[in-house]
């Protein structure tokens, strides 16, 4: 252990990255406690980290913070997650941020500060590569002084921001590859909540818990997209063929504009009123789609059916498919029409809400198409006072399922019931 | 395919072992060294024992290995190359779903990771500076979060005890500390308490107790 260098004890101790940790082992001997003063580069004061956090009073809390991140030189990356505590003063906050500002690269703070600091503003701007911030709010952005030359990962999460300013943000970080934005608190200057967004060089988008009239996103580079619990009414993606993975849970959108898909090779899609053939019409040209997932989606019109023969056609590489939604007479018989088989399928997911017959139908249907089948999950809502019907339903069911699989044995079968 | 080229590394106690250029270039240090010109003859490595560099060869060719694998699968992870401490903060971005074989390659990386540095005190200090003199960052990263492990929890005392650290802080750096902040005001039977009670320390008594006051909620 001696004749370990300094800086090596800085990142045994860096890894430690609770405070509390760090401040212990800094206390054993000279070189630990000259590793934890000038050679720490990494940060963190967690709630879960120590229950002792929540016994301990705000102010008491600043002081610990700041006499600990006052003991150390050069933090690259600095976390303060504090889920119990309602607000630090700002005067505290300010000076962790000022103290840090020549070399941290990482950021990650949640707490509300008051009175409200502009934390984004305040932080070290040359080096920041990763932003977390969560409770607190982003004004007066002015990507002509402010500029954030290395900030790739950007997340908002309970953050207020005006649509302008968000817009401003994303060209004063021209290297930014990941943004994600959780129940944000949009501020519109016109009457329509819309939301312009442009950016070179985003890879990877989530927005969750978001509610807009119109949202317009330009990303070039865009290669996944999430949308989770978000309304918008009319949504418009501009991306340039890089668009890889594209994912919405309980999304509801009137009107969804996409282009140049023709890349694609994940869609998942759950909870979600769809167009069927519009929607359709979008990933048809998707001919690498390796993954299609449609979850508890709702057809607009009740005609629609996903038909398989066009899946087969229009996917060929298609090796992982998941389908749950309403079965009806129309869907089970037109649905599995045609002789395309699914040749790369290797796993399949089917579910259902409401146990039935057509169901099994179904199960049988589609294992006919998919000749290199591996694995099959199927996935069943159970609900808590069965009626005797339901459990004839039920033990149907496990005795189709059963007759079923003896034809294909070779296939591993696996029953998820909630 | 034009074939790899291949480097002769020589360790402290004479052996060598020869490396494709793919396996070298883990070591930024082995790196720098092949760019500026010394890759044609033996590259000496007077730090490292055989011992040691068998281990680090292992942990390189894995890396290689598994780096050109999750290129395979479309959606590989520049992430996992860098072997990220960061990872351990909330996923604020959900990761895109891996696929099975990707899920598969990732669960057989930590299986191995776990296995390999499975390995006593002295080989992991060995391991640190071995890491740490070839700039290799994945392995330090690795090795200091198995020495933070054994770290984590512990007082200081205990600490000292599992790393056999001598506790060395001098009279000199007593009185620095001391000057620097006069909240130093107990009694000489207080002083004779804390002595007490931590007999084996070498910190002296007053130097100790404004460690301990400066960092109480830590240490308490």
């Amino acid at each position: 252990m001696e004749c370990l260098p300094v800086e090596v004890i800085g990142n045994i101790l860096s890894q430690l990255g609770a405070a509390r940790d760090v401040v212990i082992a800094s206390a054993t001997c000279r070189k630990w406690r000259e590793a934890y003063r000038n050679h720490l580069h990494t940060l963190s004061f967690n709630s879960n980290d120590w229950p002792v956090y929540r016994d301990v009073t705000t102010s008491r809390l600043e002081i610990i913070i700041t006499q600990t991140i006052f003991q150390t030189r050069g933090l690259q990356c600095l976390s303060i997650f504090m889920d119990d505590v309602d607000q630090f003063s700002a005067a505290p906050v300010i000076a962790w941020l000022m103290y840090t500002r020549e070399t941290l690269r990482r950021l990650l703070y949640n707490v509300r500060t008051t009175p409200n600091v502009n934390i984004f503003e305040k932080c070290g701007r040359q080096k920041l590569e990763v932003l977390h911030l969560a409770h607190n709010s982003i004004t007066g952005i002015e990507p002509n002084y402010q500029r954030y030359p290395c900030l790739k990962s950007l997340s908002l999460s309970c953050v207020s921001i005006s649509a302008l300013d968000l817009k401003l943000l994303l060209t004063s970080c021209p290297k930014i590859e990941v943004l994600s934005l959780v129940s944000p608190e949009i501020a519109m200057s016109d009457s329509q909540a819309t939301m312009e967004l442009s950016s070179p060089t985003l890879k990877n988008i989530c927005f969750e818990a978001m509610s807009l009239d119109k949202l317009m996103l330009e990303a070039d580079s865009l290669e996944s997209l999430c949308l989770k619990n978000c309304t918008l009414e009319f949504f418009d993606l501009i991306v340039k063929g890089t668009l890889k993975h594209l994912k919405m849970d309980e999304v509801s959108v009137l009107h969804l504009e996409i282009e140049n898909t023709e890349n694609l090779e994940v869609v998942d899609v759950s909870s979600f009123t769809i167009i069927w053939p519009k929607f359709y019409q979008m990933i048809s040209r998707s001919s690498q789609l390796r993954r299609l997932r449609l979850w508890g989606v709702v057809f607009d019109d009740e005609d629609e059916i996903v038909d398989l023969e066009t899946i087969a056609v229009c996917f060929p590489q298609l090796s992982h498919l998941s389908l749950s939604y309403d079965l009806r007479d129309g869907v089970v018989y037109y649905g599995l029409q045609g002789p395309t088989q699914l040749e790369n399928v290797a796993v399949l997911e089917l579910g259902w809400t409401v146990i039935s017959d057509l169901f099994s139908q179904w199960v049988a249907g589609l294992l006919e198409r998919c000749p290199n089948l591996i694995k099959l999950v199927i996935y069943g809502v159970v609900s808590e006072a069965k009626t005797n019907e339901e459990c004839h339903m039920l033990a149907n069911f496990t005795s189709s399922i059963v007759r079923l699989m003896r034809k294909y044995m070779h296939v591993e079968v696996q029953f998820e019931y909630e | 395919m034009a074939s790899a080229k291949v480097f002769v590394l020589r360790t402290c106690d004479g052996e060598t072992f020869e490396i494709d250029e793919s396996v070298a270039y883990v070591s930024e240090t082995i790196k720098n060294m092949i760019e500026d010109g010394f890759g044609h003859d033996l590259i000496p490595l007077p730090n490292v024992s055989s011992k040691i560099l068998l281990k680090v060869i292992e942990y390189c060719r894995k890396h290689v290995s598994n780096f050109e694998s999750s290129k395979k699968t479309s959606n590989g992870d520049e992430k996992d190359k860098d072997n990220d401490s960061w990872k351990k903060e909330k996923e604020a971005v959900p990761e895109v779903e891996k696929d099975a074989e990707e899920k598969a390659r990732v669960e057989e990386l930590k299986e191995w990771e776990t296995t390999f540095i499975d390995i006593d005190q002295q080989v992991l200090f060995d391991l640190l500076q071995a890491a740490n003199y070839l700039n290799i960052k994945g392995l330090l990263v690795m090795a200091a979060e198995k020495a933070a492990s054994m770290i984590r929890g512990k007082t200081p005392e205990q600490i000292r005890e599992t790393f056999n650290i001598k506790n060395d802080f001098t009279p000199e750096e007593y009185e620095d500390i001391r000057k620097k902040d006069a909240m130093n005001d107990f009694t000489p039977e207080e002083y004779e308490e804390i002595r007490k009670k931590i007999a084996d320390n070498h910190f002296t008594p007053e130097e100790y107790e404004q460690i301990r006051k400066e960092n109480a909620w830590a240490i308490e």
